[in-house]
């Protein structure tokens, strides 16, 4: 049987097992939770460094400069790779970091294989589509400028979260990305890698960075 | 009023103390006891070896001795569900179906009755010791009637329940399972048996015969000095 | 598939004997447990959650050719390419040769119970593609040569000090402490994802109307391995769809609690399709394999159906008293514990006892935990029932017939109770035979005088209690 063969002998298959009898009501169902949590940044940061990762609250777009400055310096940075996002922009996070003595990559600069080529990179800087405050999970969407690697392969990813990107829950973050077209990659990231492979003992950092930072940008 | 006795083969011929001790107690709840003559098997054990074609007949036993019953009370809630599953042996139409969903409505787990039928979760018992519960799986998941187990033991004169660890255990009986899987249902077995001994109590009570059968027959190997008593000794009291 | 067919009865006895894993497993399982029941217990709305989700996935029984053809649509739509495949050796067939075709040298791999159930590791090799395991649990047990024993945590059963034996030999370095090992086999695996030519995912719950993949994990080797290799094979049962991102939600809101007792695991990653224009890494081919293996003709099957509802949580293993106690190898299928029991029953060349669905004790513990719906004593019991249609049980039948002659159940067992009452000859005379097995751990009380011959002497005592306990 050839693939065309095969899907149409499954699927006639499953015409003909479908639970018989009246036809089910069509009223959608109600499937959204009732949703209890509040959505400001004392919410999400408690969530969030539960989970493992920092947080530091910016007021201004100095504040956020320096908070990431603070970072580079704290956790020795030498190399970085960003995105292209205007929550970037308004921290002047490549201008920020070069001052800070660390080079940075940007999307233009990447090779064909992006992942290998960032193995050696101290850290990611991105922005968020959503963090959801019940959780302390940062959202991150691919597109172009915004490299799946960049949070994932630097042992440090640094995240930009405006107060605007906050939401309650993941199903606030479901109902926001079934408006658009769908990214070819969502990541709902909620803390640092975590194992417990090993006769269960809790260890954190197997995969993707060892450390995650978010600056809350309360202007934005 | 009057109660037809359901009396499980188990206690008929292994364990008939929870026979008397069940009869005792619902003369004591107020209530007459009668047995019906010519009980057998409620065919839970042919049934749950996949074999509802054997079980068929002995449901039509059962239906007709126990046809003419006011109500029907067991000690024993794995029997007590086989009987609720009767109507499913027969075919929509075929009035056996009917008939033994009638004799099914009528047929209750000795507690339940007590409790929620003759709304009497208080007799009056006296029964002095330290004791655990285990709360077998047929009385609470599978006939769901658990809580009236506890309202009764609740009510006990004398009795201190001893929590049990990882009360919602199965002893490892499973009836056929126990002679076909014997290593399994020994470890699992094994495992309850040592909960019980770390309460420290001096006896362990079930509602339910076969695991009272599996949980004393194995003290019993070990020679652990734990009694294992059925609800209705302890509800019966030092009346026997 | 080999055609001497597992036994569950010697396999369970042998892991029973096994003491060090036994010790391991009876610590993980209970804590694996007490976690789902800590999570499960703190969500006030966990009855409400389950209700929604039950609801979702009965919704996709109901409708599942069309949600099928609506994936499809969107995942090409996405720029995804999906391929349907009948069963076992079709689909490892397809996904092997679409490697090859591709010079795919060396694939890295995110758990997945459908990969197992479709032996793809086997046929990768076969074609002369090494396929990296990258769950630390499933490395662990790659390494070893070994199956894995649960659904979620591979290697449950294996002891720190094995692991450590285990990477000495195969890295040339080691360590006791737990962390440090861990560092081992990240380095180790980072060089796989870094230089892989295609990544292999599972998949979780599938979205009809965007064509996405969901997978759920806390390690982070599922997101490298859809993310930095050209090539993503993502492997779903078609079983695993659902119609909305809302449905989606609805089924995250009890899989994860149910599953390892958190709201929500570190990475939950949602696929869809290739790379797009201007993106600079993700897949550049994205292929979903949708599995059938048998469950298309369950779909017909109005007793058995249920079981397509489940979504691989794993609280059905780790609360029922047989699985406890002799973990998940003894099964000698892919899908071990009840919902393995029902599903390697009814999937195609599936391995294991045939007789599986009888090793239960009717406890009802999977069905009370079971976050789906799926009433599994229920399935088990019709799966007993067709398997004994079949065979000839004379001591059930005998049982049975004595059992509708009172005077001869009667005469029997006073026959019994006169020549054996405690069972010790027949226990001696056949110590391996069911009662000496049975007797080996427990003494029977004895067969007394029947509770029937009994109960007329009671009359004046039972008519005394009445008067004197009975109410107004």
């Amino acid at each position: 049987m050839n693939e065309t063969q095969t899907r149409t002998a499954i699927l006639s298959r499953l015409r003909a097992g479908q639970p018989k009898g009246l036809p089910r009501a069509r009223r959608p169902l109600s499937l959204r939770r009732q949703c209890l949590d509040a959505v400001d940044f004392e919410t999400f940061a408690a969530a969030l460094t539960a989970l493992g990762p920092t947080f530091e609250l910016a007021r201004t777009p100095d504040a956020a400069k320096a908070a990431l400055a603070a970072v580079v310096a704290k956790n020795g940075v030498k190399t970085a790779v960003r995105w292209d996002h205007p929550d970037l922009d308004a921290v002047d996070a490549a201008a920020t970091l070069a001052g800070a003595g660390v080079a940075v990559l940007a999307p233009e600069d990447l090779p064909e294989r992006v992942c290998p080529s960032l193995a050696a990179v101290d850290m990611g800087i991105t922005s968020v589509a959503y963090a959801v405050c019940a959780t302390g999970s940062l959202i991150l969407a691919a597109g172009k400028g915004r490299e799946r690697a960049t949070p994932l392969v630097p042992r440090l990813h640094v995240a930009l979260l405006p107060a605007s990107k906050l939401v309650p829950d993941l199903p606030a973050v479901f109902e926001g990305l079934a408006k658009g077209p769908m990214p070819s990659a969502v990541n709902c990231v909620s803390g640092v890698s975590s194992t417990g492979d090993i006769e269960f003992v809790y260890v954190r950092g197997v995969h993707g960075p060892l450390a995650v930072h978010v600056i809350g940008l309360e202007w934005l | 009023m009057k109660a037809f006795l359901f009396i499980p083969c188990l206690v008929e011929h292994v364990l008939p103390r929870v026979g008397e001790a069940t009869a005792m107690v619902l003369s004591r709840a107020g209530v007459a006891p009668e047995l019906p003559a010519g009980q057998t098997c409620c065919g839970q054990f042919a049934y749950k070896r996949g074999r509802p074609d054997l079980t068929r007949p002995l449901a039509r036993r059962f239906v007709e001795i126990f046809e003419d019953a006011p109500v029907i009370v067991s000690p024993s809630a794995s029997c007590t569900a086989m009987v609720r599953k009767y109507p499913t042996l027969f075919e929509a139409g075929d009035p056996w179906r009917d008939r033994a969903a009638r004799v099914a409505a009528r047929t209750f787990e000795l507690g339940e009755f007590l409790v929620d039928k003759l709304g009497c979760p208080d007799l009056g018992s006296r029964y002095v010791a330290r004791a655990t519960l285990h709360a077998s799986c047929q009385t609470t998941r599978a006939l769901g009637v658990g809580d009236a187990t506890e309202m009764l033991l609740a009510a006990v004169e004398g009795l201190t329940l001893l929590p049990l660890a990882h009360p919602e255990r199965c002893c490892g009986f499973g009836g056929a399972f126990s002679v076909d899987y014997p290593e399994v249902s020994q470890a699992i077995l094994a495992k309850k048996i040592d909960d019980i001994i770390a309460t420290g109590a001096e006896a362990v009570i079930t509602a339910e015969p076969s695991c009272l059968l599996n949980i004393s027959s194995a003290l019993a190997k070990r020679a652990v000095p734990v009694k294992a008593l059925h609800l209705a000794e302890v509800l019966a009291g030092g009346e026997l | 598939m080999s055609a001497c067919r597992h036994n569950f009865g010697k396999a369970s006895a042998a892991a029973l004997a096994d003491g060090e894993s036994r010790a391991i497993l009876d610590k993980a399982i209970l804590q694996i447990h007490a976690l789902r029941q800590r999570s499960v217990d703190a969500m006030p709305d966990f009855t409400d959650r389950r209700a929604r989700a039950v609801a979702v996935r009965q919704a996709t029984l109901d409708r599942l050719p069309d949600l099928l053809e609506t994936l499809e649509a969107s995942v090409t739509a996405a720029g995804g390419i999906v391929h349907f495949a009948e069963d076992a050796s079709q689909a490892s067939r397809l996904i092997t040769d679409l490697l090859t075709a591709r010079g795919v040298r060396l694939a890295v791999k995110s758990k997945s119970m459908v990969s197992e159930e479709i032996g793809l590791n086997e046929a990768l090799a076969a074609a002369g593609i090494e396929a990296v395991e990258t769950d630390l649990g499933e490395y662990i047990i790659q390494l070893m040569g070994q199956k894995p024993s649960h659904i979620l945590a591979p290697a449950l059963h294996v002891s720190k000090e094995q692991v450590s034996a285990l990477f000495a030999e195969k890295f040339g370095r080691t360590s006791t402490d737990i962390p440090e090992m861990t560092r081992i086999a990240r380095d180790s695996l980072r060089a796989k994802f870094l230089a892989a030519d295609a990544g292999i995912t599972g998949a979780n719950i599938v979205v009809a109307e965007t064509g996405t993949v969901m997978v759920l994990e806390n390690e982070g080797n599922i997101r490298l391995t859809g993310s930095c290799p050209p090539i993503h094979v993502a492997l779903m049962t078609l079983e695993k769809v659902v119609g909305s991102l809302a449905e989606a939600a609805a089924v995250l809101d009890i899989l994860p609690p149910s599953a390892t007792g958190q709201t929500l695991p570190v990475h939950l990653s949602l696929f869809t399709g290739a790379r797009r224009d201007g993106e600079r890494d993700g897949p550049r081919e994205m292929h979903l394999v949708i599995l059938d293996n048998g469950r298309s003709e369950l779909l017909a099957d109005p007793i058995l159906r249920p079981i397509l509802k489940c979504i691989r949580c794993g609280a059905c293993l780790n609360v029922c008293p047989v699985y406890q106690s002799v973990g998940g190898h003894a099964y000698g299928s892919v899908y071990p514990g009840p919902m393995g029991s029902i599903l390697s029953s009814v999937l195609k060349d599936a391995a294991g006892d045939a007789r599986q669905p009888f090793a239960c004790t009717h406890c009802g513990a999977c069905a009370e935990a079971c976050p789906a719906g799926i009433d599994h004593p229920v399935l088990l019991q019709e799966l007993r029932r067709r398997q004994a249609e079949q065979g000839t049980d004379t001591a059930t039948k005998s049982y049975a017939a004595l059992a509708r002659h009172p005077l001869l159940f009667g005469a029997a067992a006073a026959w019994a109770r006169t020549v054996d009452p405690r069972l010790d000859r027949v226990a001696a005379m056949a110590p391996d035979g069911p009662v000496g097995k049975f007797l080996r751990g427990r003494k029977f009380p004895g067969l007394s005088k029947p509770f029937s011959r009994r109960f007329k002497a009671m009359a004046k005592r039972l008519s005394r209690a009445q008067a004197k306990g009975g109410r107004s």
